[in-house]
């Protein structure tokens, strides 16, 4: 509790000491991180394979990939993004200075998760920088080569007392999560979701949550099927189905739920090959514990593909199961997993009634020729986020908010959304010692002269089109002078 | 779990889908519009009744500056509701990509009793805007403006989807307990906590709107006159009973000799030799307060008023000297018109005092001397900042309001309110299509594959070489 106290008041003076908050420090703490990215590009790989037997091309296109367009976005779109904002005035204010000013937060706690273990605190972290917060890192345990890379690096590229990293399991989690922070984002389970959220609640801390779920994939019976499993069966098996936006279940028609194993089967031949297990593009679970629980969701289901298992390797092979009961072990939890329940529904009113029925999930999919089915699916359901035609998509174009909504998060990251979410709108209204005359007609003795006065400053709504600021200017005046006149 | 009626039926109006289309919410929000004309009478009268709000701070706060929200609500619905679209990259260059913007379901707005109407009405304006189905629950303190709250108001909304409820601290605890899908609280940081804790237990998103002391830094170089009006205008409106009053003065000791006859001679400008008889200034809202805020008197020294009487919970506008930043003054937020000066030596030693307190809702300063207003901006932290006023940063809609640490979380006012209730939700539709294009991705992975996927994904600086 007291190393936790030490390392986070560090960073509370550190960051009292204003040296992050010029835009300059920030940039150069970023290609900092740039720099470390390139230069270290063969040992990060290396950590992602070792946690989660994952082959050198896919942990640079899922992770480092992202996180050097991330850095790039950033370094970009630092000086707009962090400039201040102008607003609108109202007539009154028309002499005045109105504009909202983007101020770092302070300490920001960032919590990564372990299936994507380098960009989910990468990401983070660069819009906290860019922000301007100080930033104790704290990447999962249980991915712990990329823990242990990322305590190692960091602190080589990045101002040490600015950006410290944290690492262990849940005693030192809690420790850290019982000081102060301001802002905590949080990537991880529901369930610990509601931990974070209360220890923040203390302190009064804004949090982001970024959360998990069972995210549906509806397949429509007019569409393309070979393409939309094609699109699925990868979205589905990457990371071995590790994925917080992986399409967790299908829904369908019972008429085309043969067609779609046929395909996804296709698929997976066309992917990884004969013997899956000897395949380098294919992963594996992250520990036993998982292992353990994913075959669990197993008992009892119809196999219409894979099944195999290697509790040694942790390896679980592609698996789909058909003709699905809602009740079922597989359907109650998100799966996390190489196991893709089919579930049948007769119409697309079957479909959303039974999303809407449970708790809203992180992404939702559906595939459809029809542009028409897939606009009513959106507007009938709530998730926090949307690919139609493809899975996992819309999570890579970072000018689209990444959250989730109810069990499945709150708030939003990704690009510009972090750094207005580690920022503070800051609304900031400058105004003239002078020019008092307009003043008077708030202050008391109080008249109905001054509340319709009020009125129409107030509630008058000018279209400028019309009206023509010239005109504008002029009522001004003689409405000072009229004032002036009446108040003295 | 006394509500659990109340919020499934609620929630089963939600998941109709009724509160989503336009119309309804425009008919819904003119409503509203007409409850604030035709209630005006009673709205000023029952918050008369309650703490004796001087009839044009009344019709200011809770009638003219909710019609401006209104209004500024209906006449921009529309744009606010589209899908907005989003630049794309190149390999989403043909596809859809918006941001949806989705009513969370059914969500708690809590008021507090020192703007009754206000402060229940604008967070409405905006959940019944962004769609969802509200449970309103007015503050127990100011009685009657509750009791025309929740007999009047439902009788202009859809009963289905709006419910007011009155409750005490008991019943909103039980109230806390059930699931909602946004909680939009008013109120004191001590409570924030409580209701942060509920909602976390549900996984509820929160805008907490709270308080803490606002410092007023009065500098050297300003027209002291002009000063000093704004400073009192905005610590006596409404007898100091408001979130964004300047708490507490910081200034030189010359300055507070300047300050003092011009802080006299604004308090008579406004109310008179007597106060007490003036109709422009109200009094305290109960006796558990006006208790609270006499015992504050004690601090320093009364320089003007320091007058009270209990039975009509009158306390005299009031400035205090020989504060010490020890004092039980200085320890919680005033809420009363009482104004302590505290004296620093300068700007430098004022932004220090500011930053070893909790982060207010707003900081203040009286400057004539640009750069001085900038240094105090750009070394503190509050949630708002106002230079050379008081609290005219409220009115201005098209500025975020809220606060930050302590003094809150989340924001609103204006669009801010639509976008507090609505849940951003990033959409992209691709095309079945084009498949060819998206064999990159998929394994089996090679070298040659990762290249074009570079080469197409990556954003580069501009001006860099292409070679990394």
């Amino acid at each position: 509790m007291e190393r936790m106290q030490q390392i986070v008041s560090r960073a509370r003076a550190a960051f009292s000491s204003g040296r992050c908050r010029s835009l300059e420090f920030r940039v150069q703490q970023l290609k900092a991180l740039q720099r470390m990215v390139q230069e270290k590009e063969q040992e990060i790989l290396a950590a992602i394979q070792a946690d989660l037997h994952k082959c050198g091309y896919n942990a640079y296109g899922h992770e480092v990939l992202g996180v050097l367009a991330e850095l790039a976005l950033a370094i970009e779109n630092l000086p707009s993004w962090a400039a201040p904002q102008h607003v609108k005035k109202n007539f009154l204010m028309m002499r005045d200075e109105a504009y909202i000013s983007f101020e770092p937060l302070g300490v920001v706690l960032v919590i990564g998760a372990w299936n994507y273990p380098f960009i989910l605190v990468m990401q983070p972290l660069i819009g906290a920088i860019a922000a301007g917060n100080a930033v104790v890192v704290k990447p999962a345990e249980i991915s712990k080569n990329t823990a242990q890379l990322v305590a190692d690096l960091l602190p080589q590229y990045l101002d040490p007392e600015l950006y410290p990293v944290v690492t262990g399991g849940v005693p030192e989690t809690t420790a850290l999560l019982a000081q102060r922070f301001d802002h905590i984002l949080y990537t991880g389970s529901s369930a610990v979701g509601k931990i974070v959220m209360a220890a923040a609640a203390k302190h009064l801390t804004p949090v982001t949550l970024e959360l998990g779920g069972k995210s549906p994939c509806y397949i429509d019976k007019d569409c393309d099927l070979a393409v939309a499993c094609r699109r699925i069966t990868w979205g589905k098996y990457m990371n071995c189905g590790q994925t917080c936006i992986a399409p967790d279940y299908i829904l369908c028609d019972p008429s085309i739920q043969s067609k779609v194993v046929e395909n996804i089967k296709a698929t997976l031949q066309e992917f990884y090959g004969e013997d899956v297990k000897s395949s380098q593009d294919y992963e594996r679970i992250i520990n036993k514990h998982h292992f353990k629980r994913i075959l669990g969701l197993l008992e009892g289901q119809k196999i219409a593909h894979g099944g195999e298992t290697d509790e040694d390797s942790c390896f679980i092979a592609p698996t789909i199961l058909t003709d699905v009961s809602p009740d079922s072990k597989v359907m109650e939890e998100e799966i996390f997993g190489p196991v893709l329940p089919i579930l049948t529904v007769k119409s697309v009113d079957e479909a959303i009634e039974f999303i809407n029925r449970r708790e809203k999930p992180l992404a939702l999919y559906v595939f459809s020729n029809n542009k028409e089915l897939i606009k009513r699916v959106i507007s009938e359901t709530s998730s926090g986020g949307v690919t139609g035609n493809d899975v996992i998509m819309h999570f890579f174009l970072s000018t689209l908010p990444f959250g989730g909504v109810g069990n499945s998060g709150m708030g939003t990251y990704h690009g510009k959304h972090s750094f207005e979410t580690f920022s503070h709108r800051r609304a900031c209204l400058i105004k003239d010692l002078k020019m008092e005359g307009t003043n008077k007609l708030r202050y008391p003795p109080a008249s109905q002269k001054k509340v319709d006065w009020m009125k129409f400053f107030v509630l008058k709504r000018f279209n400028k089109g019309q009206v023509g600021l010239v005109i504008l200017a002029l009522l001004g005046l003689v409405a000072a002078v009229l004032m002036k006149v009446s108040f003295g | 779990n006394p509500y659990a009626g109340l919020v499934n039926h609620l929630r089963a109006a939600w998941l109709s889908g009724r509160t989503r289309p336009m119309e309804y919410r425009m008919a819904q929000l003119e409503a509203l519009g007409r409850f604030l004309d035709e209630k005006k009478e009673d709205i000023l009268k029952a918050t008369a009744a309650d703490m004796g709000k001087p009839l044009f701070e009344a019709e200011y706060s809770e009638i003219l500056l909710c019609k401006n929200e209104l209004n500024n609500t209906l006449n921009n619905l529309s744009h606010w509701m589209k899908d907005e679209h989003v630049d794309k990259n190149l390999v989403t260059r043909l596809d859809s990509a918006f941001i949806r913007k989705d009513p969370y379901g059914v969500v708690l707005i809590i008021a507090p009793w020192n703007y009754p109407i206000h402060l229940l009405l604008v967070p409405l304006i905006g959940a019944i805007a962004a769609g969802n189905c509200v449970i309103i629950k007015p503050s127990e303190i100011t009685k009657k403006t509750e009791r025309l709250v929740a007999e009047a108001l439902p009788s202009y909304l859809d009963k289905d989807c709006f419910a007011v409820v009155t409750a005490g601290v008991q019943e909103t605890t039980r109230l806390l307990e059930n699931k909602f899908d946004y909680i939009f609280y008013t109120g004191i940081s001590s409570v924030g906590r409580i209701v942060m804790a509920a909602a976390a237990k549900h996984l509820t998103p929160v805008t907490l709107e709270l308080g803490g002391k606002n410092p007023c830094y009065v500098s050297d170089s300003c027209d002291v006159q002009n000063v000093a009006r704004r400073v009192a205008w905005g610590r006596f409106f409404n007898v100091g009973q408001t979130c964004i009053a300047p708490d507490y003065v910081l200034c030189s000791l010359e300055m507070q000799e300047k300050l003092l006859p011009a802080l006299r001679e604004a308090i008579t400008e406004f109310y008179g030799p007597n106060p007490q008889e003036s109709p422009d200034f109200g009094r305290i809202v109960g006796d558990k307060q006006f208790q609270r805020v006499q015992a504050l008197l004690r601090s320093g020294r009364v320089a003007i008023g320091g007058q009270t009487d209990a039975e009509t919970r009158y306390i005299a506008p009031t400035v205090l000297v020989d504060v010490q930043p020890s004092d039980p003054i200085m320890q919680e937020e005033i809420f009363g018109p009482i104004l302590p000066i505290v004296i620093v030596a300068t700007t430098d030693k004022a932004i220090d005092f500011i930053n070893s307190r909790e982060r207010p809702l707003v900081v203040y300063i009286f400057s004539s001397n640009d750069k001085e207003v900038n240094k105090v901006l750009e070394r503190t932290s509050s949630g708002g900042f106002c230079g050379n006023d008081t609290l005219m940063h409220f009115t201005l809609n098209s500025l975020p309001f809220g606060g930050i640490g302590s003094s809150g979380l989340g924001m609103y006012h204006g669009k801010f309110t639509f976008d507090t209730f609505t849940h951003l939700r990033g959409c992209l539709l691709r095309a079945m299509g084009r498949e060819a294009l998206n064999t990159l991705r998929y394994p089996p992975y090679s070298q040659q594959k990762l290249g074009i996927v570079r080469a197409a994904t990556e954003v580069k600086r501009k001006g860099s070489c292409t070679l990394f």
